[in-house]
C-alpha cells in the first residue's frame, strides 16, 4: 500500500495528458481500490467493539476477499460501467487510467496485487517495502515511512512539486474545466475559489500526510529506519507467498524458480520492445514515405 | 501570492493537527474539509465580519 502515492499520482498523470483527461474520475479511479475496504483492513471500534477483518491482508488483496479490487480487470469493469450510463469515453478511461496507476503502484509492497484476477490469483510483488496492515493504522504508518515506500512517495511528492503548474488557477480554468464534465457541473453552483480548492485537495492531502507521518514516524516517535529491500525488516510483514494458496497456483509467474527474476525478465523485454519500436515505427515510416 | 501563502499556512496548521492527532490524517475527506474550511471558508468569514 502507498499513503500519498494515490492522491499524488493524478497531479502528474494530469500534467502529462492535460486537456485528454478529466481529472476527478481520474482521481476517484486513484482511490477507488481502497475505498469502501480500507477501515475494515485497520478496523474502527464502535461503541466499545472493535470491528476488523480476521486477516487483513488476505482481506485487502487476496481471494478469497476484496483483492480484485486491485486488478486490472475491475477498473476495465467499472470504466464499461461508467460508459454505459455517462456515455463519455473520457469519463471511462481517466477512471481506468486512475484505477491501474493505484493496482500498479500496489504491486511495490510484499504483498502485491493480483493484477490479473480473475485469470489468475497470483498476487505481483516487487516486495521493495513491507506489508504491515495487518498490525494496525500506526505500525503500518511508521513501518511504511521506515522503508522504501517512504522512497517512493517522495518521488511522487517531488515529482508533483514538479509539476506545480497543473495547480495553478489558470492551469485550471484553461485545461481541467474544459475537459472534466464534473468541475464543469459543479462550477455552476460553487464559487470559483472553493472549485479550486476541492481540485486542489488531494494535491494538499498528499503532500501534508506525507510530512506529518514522516515526523510522527521519526521525531515524535523513534520507528527505525531501514532503507533495505522488503524492509524495514523489523516489523512482521506479510508476504503474497502467505496469501492465495499461491503453492496452487498455475500460473506462469508461478511456476517458474524464481518469481521475482520472472518479473524482471518481462520488464526487460517490455522495456526492449518498447526501444525497438521506437527504432522500427520510424523506418518503416520512412520506407512507406518512399515507396509513395 | 497570497493565495500561496494561505495554502502555506493552512498546509503547515494542517501538519500540525495531523503530528498532534493521528485522526486527522486517515481519511481523504477530512484533508478536503480543512482545506476548504481554510482557504475558502475562513477568509470568506472574515470579509463579512470586516464589513
Amino acid at each position: 500500500m502507498s499513503w500519498a502515492a494515490h492522491d499524488l499520482e493524478p497531479y502528474v498523470i494530469q500534467k502529462h495528458l492535460g486537456r485528454k483527461i478529466a481529472f476527478m474520475p481520474l482521481l476517484i479511479g486513484s482511490y477507488a481500490p481502497d475505498m469502501f475496504t480500507k477501515w475494515f483492513v485497520y478496523g474502527v471500534g464502535i461503541f466499545g467493539h472493535e470491528i476488523k477483518a480476521s486477516n487483513p491482508a488476505q482481506f485487502h488483496r487476496g481471494w478469497p476477499g476484496f483483492g480484485f479490487t486491485h486488478s486490472l480487470v475491475f477498473g476495465l469493469a467499472i470504466s464499461i460501467a461508467i460508459y454505459a450510463v455517462w456515455r463519455k469515453p473520457v469519463l471511462a478511461y481517466s477512471f481506468l487510467i486512475g484505477q491501474w496507476a493505484h493496482s500498479l503502484t500496489d504491486t511495490g509492497d510484499t504483498v502485491g496485487t493480483m493484477l490479473f484476477f480473475p485469470f489468475t490469483t497470483h498476487l505481483f510483488s516487487i516486495g521493495a517495502w513491507a506489508y504491515a496492515g495487518q498490525l494496525g493504522r500506526q505500525v503500518d504508518a511508521g513501518a511504511y515511512f521506515s522503508g522504501l515506500g517512504f522512497v517512493w512517495d517522495l518521488v511522487w511528492l517531488v515529482w508533483a512539486i514538479l509539476s506545480w503548474r497543473v495547480l495553478t488557477k489558470q492551469y485550471f480554468h484553461s485545461t481541467v474545466l474544459a475537459a472534466d464534465p464534473f468541475y464543469k457541473w459543479a462550477g455552476a453552483t460553487l464559487s470559483a475559489g472553493l472549485l479550486i480548492a476541492v481540485y486542489r485537495a488531494a494535491f494538499f492531502y498528499g503532500a501534508c500526510r506525507w510530512v506529518a507521518w514522516t515526523i510522527w514516524a521519526h521525531v515524535v516517535n523513534s520507528f527505525q529506519l531501514d532503507l533495505s529491500w522488503g524492509g524495514p525488516h523489523w516489523v512482521h510483514a506479510v508476504h503474497a507467498s502467505e496469501l492465495n494458496a499461491a503453492a496452487n497456483c498455475p500460473c506462469p509467474m508461478c511456476r517458474t524458480m524464481r518469481p521475482t527474476m520472472f518479473a524482471y525478465a518481462l520488464i526487460i523485454v517490455c522495456v526492449r520492445l518498447k526501444k525497438l519500436r521506437q527504432r522500427v515505427v520510424p523506418a518503416t515510416r520512412l520506407l512507406l514515405s518512399r515507396q509513395e | 501570492m497570497r493565495t500561496f501563502l494561505l495554502y502555506l499556512a493552512a498546509g503547515l496548521a494542517y501538519t500540525a493537527l495531523g503530528i498532534y492527532n493521528q485522526n486527522y490524517i486517515y481519511s481523504f475527506f477530512e484533508g478536503l474539509a480543512f482545506v476548504c474550511l481554510a482557504v475558502v471558508g475562513i477568509p470568506w468569514l472574515v470579509r463579512r465580519l470586516r464589513r
